[in-house]
């Protein structure tokens, strides 16, 4: 069970100062594509552009010549079976800026996070993401995107990081959630989620800080689904406490969330132990 | 309402396209049926770590409606409330002082606008269907829809609640276009101070207007929904009104009479009063007839003799009709919609919004049709 990480050459190193974000390698490359791929290079998944998002944030930042913390973007892949070369390679191919590849075996990749001070991890996998929580690593949901993405390698206009916050775990009492007939294993994942929560909006509002209202490249979103309109108020005030700037705000009262959430198309989704992420609809 | 995006917010189809454009005049199947293919899909399995969402208590014992049974109203922060002030921060300092401005007055609450009745008569009927119909959801619902960062929520919430006003759900879409969310929130009407923002939705098949402030306002009835609606271009297409601008009143005229039993085409809120007609019937159904909440108008132009008989048999063939039909055969519409004193009146024509306003009726401007490249305004529009 051994952990290999290995340097992207291609890529300049960042400081320990930056803000590290580990990203599961599922999603941002398709590794189960049946179409016969030229060379080494695996097709972009369906997260692919979280990478293009927070580069620019990076290349806005640098742009203004501030200190603010640049985002150092790494790779971690489980049980990958023989593929971390075509990973390696795929990721020079399209000129990504993840600066290390993490590829764990097992079960251990947990300890790798914590080994690697990442302060968040993607993941498309729930059961990651939920594992992750409950040993206090910060951890979110990374989300397929539905818009349609330009095939090979043409640039396109990069839509900002889009980061979406659970009003309900910020605003809702438990009480509330044992009468809408929460179990007691989703109680444990709420409470996870909801200790975590505060870190991860740290580490958001630091990254959204630097940026205007217009034209950021990186938006958050806040939206409750079970919560009244009192606690929606109330979560935009604990985000407003936490220093984290919202830009977009949803108060659902019990409406179904997946056309709304089609029309935000979030990279990132803080899991909050509600709702199962697969009902957001993949890509057609 | 339509039968389409519920399949797509079931993530069913492989075709997870948004919903087609359905004009507001073809009807996608009644309620029912709405209602039986979301309960056919309801019934299919959820993830199993889905919990059991019925939460359908608030407090009061109010449930809020699925959006695919309820007439969804969407309302922006601009005519709901009156934001004048803070418009001209935003205009004359930027986002950032206007944001700055919002959270420092956040405990004021704003002053009512032009939508603010109709809101008030809306709840008012709602109330009214609960006690007939206490387990249905076809309900008005409306949903706070806004351009508006969510730095301005907080400020929006103490309002409603200051003004006791039932409206759960908000889209604050931060500078990001909310036709898509109109779309995802299955709109019925959708009302904005923004006259692009309207035009925009109509071209997409949502019934919409735009509303304006007005210094006078006459006070309305505060248990009975009163809406009324302009013939051409509103309820009907602008057909018509093609020909009366292209050559002239006789020959309008003439091509009424010729086409007398030839149906018009449906226009942007002929699905609005569709919905309306739908409500009425439940109420009717209970012996409430003569104590109903709705009360609909036509007020037009057209003169009841002549080219009045193919606007009536129109709506007849569509099944529809209003309680009253007002013929006005070119007379001014003002002082006839200040008999009648509507929630709202939906116009194709500015000349008559502005003259309605200026009697004190609110009225909505509905950009559609030719009416719109020939504007005959009074006072240069605001």
């Amino acid at each position: 069970m051994e952990t290999q990480i290995i340097i992207n050459t291609d890529v300049v190193q960042m400081s320990a100062s930056a803000i590290v974000i580990a990203v599961s390698c599922h999603g941002i490359f398709d590794l189960n594509s049946d179409t016969p791929t030229e060379s080494d290079t695996l097709p972009k998944g369906v997260a692919f552009s979280l990478v293009k998002a927070i580069q620019a944030i990076n290349e806005k930042l640098a742009a203004k010549n501030s200190n603010d913390t640049l985002f150092d973007v790494i790779l971690v892949a489980n049980d990958l079976q023989g593929n971390q070369s075509k990973v390696v390679s795929s990721t020079k191919h399209y000129g990504l800026q993840i600066s290390r590849f993490c590829f764990c075996t097992g079960e251990d990749f947990t300890q790798s996070l914590q080994a690697t001070n990442v302060n968040l991890y993607l993941s498309m996998e729930t059961s990651d993401v939920c594992k992750a929580l409950q040993e206090a690593v910060p951890a979110a949901l990374l989300c397929p995107q539905t818009r349609p993405q330009l095939e090979g390698d043409e640039e396109q206009v990069v839509s900002p990081l889009t980061v979406l916050l659970s009003g309900d775990v910020m605003g809702l009492p438990e009480e509330k959630l044992l009468e809408a007939g929460f179990s007691q294993p989703q109680l444990q994942i709420f409470r996870a989620a909801k200790a975590s929560m505060a870190d991860f909006a740290a580490v958001i509002g630091e990254m959204r800080r630097p940026f205007g209202r217009e034209d950021s490249p990186l938006r958050v979103t806040l939206m409750s689904v079970l919560g009244s309109r009192d606690e929606w108020a109330s979560a935009l005030l604990t985000a407003r406490g936490w220093g984290l700037e919202v830009d977009e705000a949803y108060c659902l009262a019990g409406a179904s969330r997946d056309p709304i959430l089609k029309c935000i198309q979030p990279h990132i989704l803080c899991y909050d132990g509600l709702y199962n992420v697969s009902e957001v609809p993949a890509l057609s | 309402m339509s039968l389409d995006p519920v399949q797509v917010m079931k993530g069913q189809e492989a075709a997870a396209t948004p919903a087609p454009t359905t004009s507001n005049g073809d009807s996608k199947g009644s309620w029912e049926s709405s209602k039986d293919v979301y309960e056919h899909m309801g019934s299919t399995k959820k993830p199993r770590s889905e919990p059991v969402r019925r939460v359908r208590k608030v407090e009061g014992g109010i449930f809020f409606p699925k959006p695919v049974n309820a007439v969804t109203i969407a309302v922006s922060s601009r005519v709901l409330f009156r934001t004048e002030k803070e418009q001209k921060v935003y205009d004359q300092m930027g986002v950032e002082e206007y944001l700055r401005y919002q959270v420092e007055h956040e405990n004021e609450p704003f002053a009512p606008g032009p939508a603010f009745p109709f809101v008030k008569a809306l709840e008012a009927v709602n109330t009214r269907l609960r006690e007939l119909y206490p387990e249905s959801e076809e309900l008005f619902d409306i949903v706070l829809v806004t351009y508006n960062h969510a730095h301005v929520g907080v400020r929006l919430i103490n309002t409603i609640n200051y003004h006791n006003l039932f409206i759960e759900r908000f889209c604050m879409t931060g500078g990001t276009n909310p036709i898509g969310y109109l779309k995802a929130w299955q709109t019925n009407l959708y009302l904005s101070a923004d006259a692009e923002k309207v035009k925009e939705a109509l071209a997409e098949g949502i019934a919409a207007a735009t509303m304006f402030m007005s210094e006078k306002q006459t006070e309305v009835s505060e248990t009975q929904l009163r809406v009324a609606f302009d013939g051409d271009a509103v309820l009907f297409s602008d057909e018509s009104e093609r020909i009366f601008k292209a050559h002239g009143l006789d020959k309008f005229f003439e091509h009424e009479r010729e086409n007398e039993n030839t149906l018009l085409d449906h226009g942007p809120l002929k699905g609005f009063l569709e919905t309306l007609g739908k409500l009425q019937k439940k109420f009717y159904a209970k012996g409430q007839r003569l104590n109903c909440p709705i009360r609909t108008y036509l007020v037009t132009a057209r003169s009841a003799a002549s080219s009045g008989i193919r606007a009536l048999k129109t709506l007849r063939a569509w099944g529809l009709e209003t309680d009253e039909a007002l013929f006005l055969a070119g007379a001014p519409k003002g002082p006839m919609l200040e008999k009648i004193r509507p929630h709202i009146y939906f116009d194709d024509q500015m000349f008559h919004v502005e003259g309605a306003a200026e009697m004190g009726t609110i009225a909505a401007h509905v950009p559609y049709g030719i009416a719109q490249k020939h504007k005959k305004s009074s006072n240069p529009s605001k």
